[in-house]
């Protein structure tokens, strides 16, 4: 339990504390006591039981997105999953064709992974998005070439919330015969994930942003039309070859349990994010000065990315010990390069240093946006006065 | 990025008190910085004799900055002007223990300092 003086958490999208339930049931998987085998071991009891487990949690998770359980392949995080898709699938496909694309939206989990491939020869096309954070499927067609072999997007931006259109872009690559990747860290539990329904080839999936364990995560891999990728490393033949390792028994059972309760609280957790957005927007943007970032419709409620004109978030940051929130994104705010995301929607410099991120998760509470509120509109005072505005 | 709690501590004590007429006789002021490129500090410092009596400030920036501008009202209030002279960025760095990518902060308030003294001797 959180400490009374501990600041009020408003960073849900840097990370999200383990739900209880899901605690548990990774601790069954850990001791002596409980289901502590290594899946691989195949002569004996212990073995057994860790695999089945398994095989129950991958189904759990498989039914969860909407995917079968042969189609799971588990990672130690959506970074690793971002990797394994983007140079899996380039490496895979490099003889059809060496061009892809991506967006200035994407996390460095993806970007990072583009320039490193474009050292290796790849050409890479960055897609801009529009004022609103928004990337349209006209500029993915346009960036599309004879020779593109793989088209790489988030579906919900991590630092402006705002939900690309992955349906819309997921039919063109799919008419293109074109590979589509998904990075899907953001999405879960924020948006309906159902991938029986929508032609996605490739999804990145975290654990740690829906109330699961840090360490754990998922890439899928779609069956029919089946895509393919090579291997990141080898020592085994986990995970249908495609993840050498050890399965971490606990992190997939944590994992899984996690999303089968955000898909089961979907419903209740959207109405209560909505409530305590409905609270916190108007009274940020009620403080001179402050204006959104990004799409105000095409967004999910758990995210408000705030401009405070004239003010530096930092000195912000540093003056509100009273709530824990983010400069950017959590993977890269002690950087002191404004955030990319901000400057690729337009951005200044300036701007996007003064902006900062509040995110909203399941136990948020109305009392402690109206505290957070109150501090921030009495620092937001403070730092104008100090600047004779 | 993790914050020195004396950093903080001034930054949290930091307020805009009132400002002086600049023609007031006897308050010199000088400024640093650009408000549009989001860092800027002016300060005023009323000084008679060889005393600074009071100092204020108005400033935009990082938490740094403002936090160098409220070390300086801390240490310099009520000191002669040969101890505000004898002030350089090393010990403003070091009192405040600035990151690297900070130091401009105890720059610019050097800079207003000495362009303040010159006026004031």
């Amino acid at each position: 339990m959180a400490n009374v003086f501990d600041p009020i958490y408003l960073d849900y999208m840097a990370t999200t504390p383990v739900d209880e339930k899901v605690a548990e049931e990774m601790m069954r998987c850990l001791t002596l006591k409980g289901n502590f085998g290594n899946a691989s071991s195949a002569t004996h009891v212990y073995g057994w039981r860790a695999q089945n487990t398994i095989s129950k949690a991958r189904e759990l998770l498989a039914y969860s997105i909407g995917a079968t359980p042969r189609e799971v392949v588990f990672t130690s995080g959506a970074t690793e999953a971002n990797n394994l898709a983007i140079q899996g699938a380039a490496r895979f496909y490099a003889k059809k064709g060496r061009h892809l694309i991506t967006t200035t939206l994407e996390h460095k989990a993806v970007l990072d992974v583009f320039y490193a491939l474009e050292k290796e020869g790849f050409k890479i096309t960055l897609v801009r998005p529009n004022s609103e954070g928004i990337v349209s499927v006209e500029a993915v067609a346009a960036a599309i070439t004879p020779e593109t072999i793989l088209v790489s997007t988030l579906w919900v931006n991590n630092e402006i919330g705002t939900i690309q259109p992955i349906a819309d872009i997921a039919a063109l690559t799919r008419e293109r015969g074109i590979l589509l990747h998904v990075d899907a860290a953001q999405a879960m539990g924020k948006v309906a994930v159902d991938l029986s329904q929508i032609p996605v080839d490739l999804m990145s999936f975290s654990a740690h942003k829906v109330y699961g364990p840090k360490g754990s995560g998922a890439l899928f891999v779609r069956n029919n039309p089946r895509a393919r990728v090579m291997p990141l490393f080898y020592g085994g033949a986990q995970e249908q070859g495609l993840r050498a390792g050890t399965l971490a028994t606990h992190q997939i059972v944590g994992m899984a349990a996690a999303f089968q309760r955000a898909k089961a609280e979907a419903k209740a957790d959207l109405k209560h994010i909505k409530a305590l957005n409905a609270l916190l927007l108007p009274g940020l943007l009620a403080l001179e000065g402050v204006t959104l970032n990004g799409s105000t419709d095409q967004r999910v409620p758990h995210n408000i990315n705030v401009c405070f004109q004239g003010l530096n978030a930092e000195a912000l940051l540093m003056s509100l010990p009273e709530i824990a929130v983010s400069a950017g994104s959590a993977c890269h705010s002690a950087e002191e390069e404004p955030s990319h995301v901000l400057k690729a929607i337009g951005l200044s410099d300036l701007q996007a240093r003064a902006s900062l991120r509040f995110s909203l998760g399941r136990y948020t509470t109305i009392d402690d946006i109206q505290r957070a509120l109150k501090a921030i509109s009495r620092e937001v005072q403070r730092e104008r006065d100090l600047a004779g505005k | 990025m993790m914050y020195n709690e004396q950093l903080l501590g001034y930054l949290q004590k930091a307020v805009a008190k009132p400002l002086w007429s600049e023609d007031k006789a006897q308050v010199f002021s000088a400024e640093a910085g650009i408000k549009d490129s989001g860092a800027w500090l002016k300060l005023y410092c009323h000084i008679e004799g060889n005393t600074i009596l009071d100092l204020r400030y108005r400033v935009l920036g990082s938490g740094y900055l403002i936090a160098t501008a409220e070390w300086a009202n801390a240490v310099l209030t009520g000191k002669s002007v040969a101890a505000a002279q004898s002030l350089n960025a090393s010990c403003v760095i070091e009192a405040l223990n600035l990151p690297p990518t900070r130091v401009y902060c105890a720059q610019m308030l050097v800079d207003v300092i000495t362009k303040i003294i010159r006026q004031a001797i």
